[in-house]
């Protein structure tokens, strides 16, 4: 368990050393690769599910059936994860674009997206702390 | 071929190899000085947005090479299948609270998004793009087109969104009494995505674990949904 820990989200991304980097990019690669292959695909036959979703979905099932090999991605989705906040700053760049917006509605927006996050943390952090009795609970049944 | 040659010509490529260097030294910075105000999800765009300003550069010219980042977006998605595959076991122990935090938390972001923003009586475009916001980047750009809304609003509002929720979050979890850790690891990846997920990190790696799954389902669930939701809203 402790060894997935390390994939995904984590804050801290290990150290880089030579050899790791070249892995890092020839991953960073691959993963590029499929989901060039998934946009290929979902503009061409299946226009209704997303690129990113079917490039997710095809990298998962070919994992669960051996065809690729965690390995193969697992250092490259780490450093795509851990640097994920610099592929949005020319969106968030784009907020130059929406000076007017900004002078007529920005006091209202950030009054809502405050509101809402309350209203999402509250109410998420309630039922799943529900749910999560119930299924302790249910668990306790069954092994009684 | 004049593309390809644009492509990598140095004075078309500036504003593009400014963004990485800025994003790499920021970053070290804030690893060394952990401020919440040095981070670099904060202070890069904001320090890039005041050298466009001051110097009058029209975005366009920035962001005729700097869209290759936003296009790493999605290999980015794509990346996600790996944590999902190493946490296959804990996403099958817990689906059921997982399955309730996701779609109760995302119910709730849309309704709530949509009913305040028509409070406020903010234009349509808004609304829809305000309505992603909470799931984490990615999904949410790919997901505001399909809504009605647009990708760069999207993103501007799901990073206010996660500066927000990062603090949000701490003063929730301080005022209500939650007893486990699925709770609080799934409020933080609801609520504030990947910023959230951070912060729930540094609480536990138990919560970090379950916000950034809590996080990767309800991206996933928004972009199936997004269609639905457009004939819907």
């Amino acid at each position: 368990m402790s060894a997935a820990l390390s994939v995904s989200v984590s804050p801290t991304p290990p150290t880089a050393s030579p050899g790791k980097s070249f892995a890092v990019v020839a991953q960073v690669a691959l993963i590029a690769l499929l989901w060039l292959g998934a946009d290929t695909l979902s503009r061409r036959f299946l226009p209704f599910v997303p690129s990113s979703l079917l490039g997710l979905g095809l990298a998962l099932v070919g994992m669960a059936c051996g065809i690729l090999r965690r390995d193969w991605l697992a250092a490259g989705a780490d450093w795509l994860i851990g640097e994920m906040l610099l592929f949005f700053v020319p969106a968030v760049v784009a907020i130059v674009q929406y000076a007017e917006i900004i002078r007529s509605h920005g006091l209202a927006i950030l009054v809502v997206i405050l509101l809402s996050t309350v209203c999402v943390m509250v109410s998420t952090a309630v039922a799943v702390d529900i749910a999560w009795r119930f299924q302790a609970r249910s668990a306790q049944r069954k092994a009684s | 071929m004049i593309d390809l040659i644009n492509a990598v010509s140095p004075v078309a490529s500036a504003w593009l190899v400014a963004t990485v260097l800025l994003y790499f030294a920021i970053k070290r910075l804030h690893r060394r000085y952990p401020r919440q105000w040095l981070a670099p999800f904060i202070l890069v765009p904001v320090i890039l947005i005041a050298i466009l300003l001051i110097a009058h550069v029209p975005y366009g010219n920035y962001a005729s090479r700097s869209h290759w980042l936003s296009w790493m977006l999605g290999p980015a998605t794509v990346a996600f299948a790996v944590p999902i595959y190493d946490y296959r076991h804990t996403i099958r122990q817990h689906w059921i609270p997982l399955v309730v935090g996701v779609v109760v938390g995302m119910s709730v972001a849309v309704g709530s998004s949509v009913a305040l923003a028509r409070l406020f009586d903010l234009p349509t475009t808004l609304e829809r793009s305000l309505a992603v916001r909470s799931i984490s980047t990615p999904f949410a750009m790919m997901a505001a087109p399909e809504i009605g809304g647009t990708a760069d609003l999207a993103a501007i509002f799901v990073v206010i969104t996660g500066m927000v929720g990062m603090i949000l979050g701490e003063w929730i979890l301080a005022l209500l009494p939650l007893s486990t850790h699925v709770a609080r690891g799934a409020l933080f990846g609801a609520g504030a995505h990947a910023a959230g997920t951070a912060t729930a990190y540094r609480r536990s790696t138990d919560e970090g674990v379950i916000s950034s799954l809590t996080m990767i389902v309800a991206g996933v669930l928004m972009a199936i949904c997004a269609p639905l939701l457009a004939h819907w809203l």
